[in-house]
């Protein structure tokens, strides 16, 4: 992929890291992230 | 993760980036008035629990992702301030996760060249045009995760 792709992935997949309550996402709020950027098939299933 | 859990995790994770490294869990105890034992058993359900990486056999911290608690050829800029990234997409993702712009120094793991990338507003403005190359499926990911 394209360095700006990783960079609008790792914007969307990052951003809550540090958020005082932050808790963490499940698999398939994850792989909506995969595949708002466009990442689909199955080199990226998480599961 | 239970909420303990989750207490000394975001306690662990807001002392890194205060101080730019791994507290010691008697840190963290201190901090949450809990007891040393209990942080350390906590570092031990977070690893398995991938929301944080110890080093093998240890409850010293290796990541704290998208940090990196040890020296890598990702370096981060960022106000100010420098971090080490444990990828390509941790570099950028400590940008997001701070919600800040700064400038990555990186290497090619596969032919060593030097790699820049700045990002302006929330975009590359340097290193755009660059392409990144993932080996491992994602379902592999935390098989390794240090190769990953």
């Amino acid at each position: 992929m394209s360095a700006a792709t990783l960079n609008e992935l790792a914007r969307r997949w990052w951003w809550t890291r540090l958020e005082p309550d932050w808790r963490p996402r499940t698999a398939a709020e994850s792989q909506a992230i995969l595949e708002e950027v466009g990442l689909i098939g199955d080199f990226w299933r998480l599961t | 993760m239970d909420e303990l859990d989750l207490r000394i995790r975001n306690e662990t994770y807001s002392s890194f980036v205060a101080s730019g490294h791994a507290p010691e869990p008697a840190d963290v105890a201190a901090a949450l008035d809990l007891e040393e034992h209990e942080v350390v058993e906590a570092y031990r359900r977070l690893h398995d629990a991938h929301a944080l990486v110890l080093e093998p056999d240890t409850t010293r911290i290796r990541m704290l992702n998208p940090f990196s608690a040890v020296e890598t050829p990702h370096r981060v800029e960022a106000r100010g301030r420098s971090w080490f990234a444990n990828c390509a997409w941790d570099a950028l993702g400590i940008l997001g996760a701070l919600h800040t712009d700064g400038a990555i120094r990186s290497q090619c793991p596969d032919c060593g060249e030097s790699v820049e990338l700045e990002v302006g507003d929330g975009e590359l403005v340097r290193g755009a045009e660059l392409l990144v190359h993932f080996v491992v499926p994602a379902r592999h990911w935390w098989d390794d995760i240090a190769f990953t």
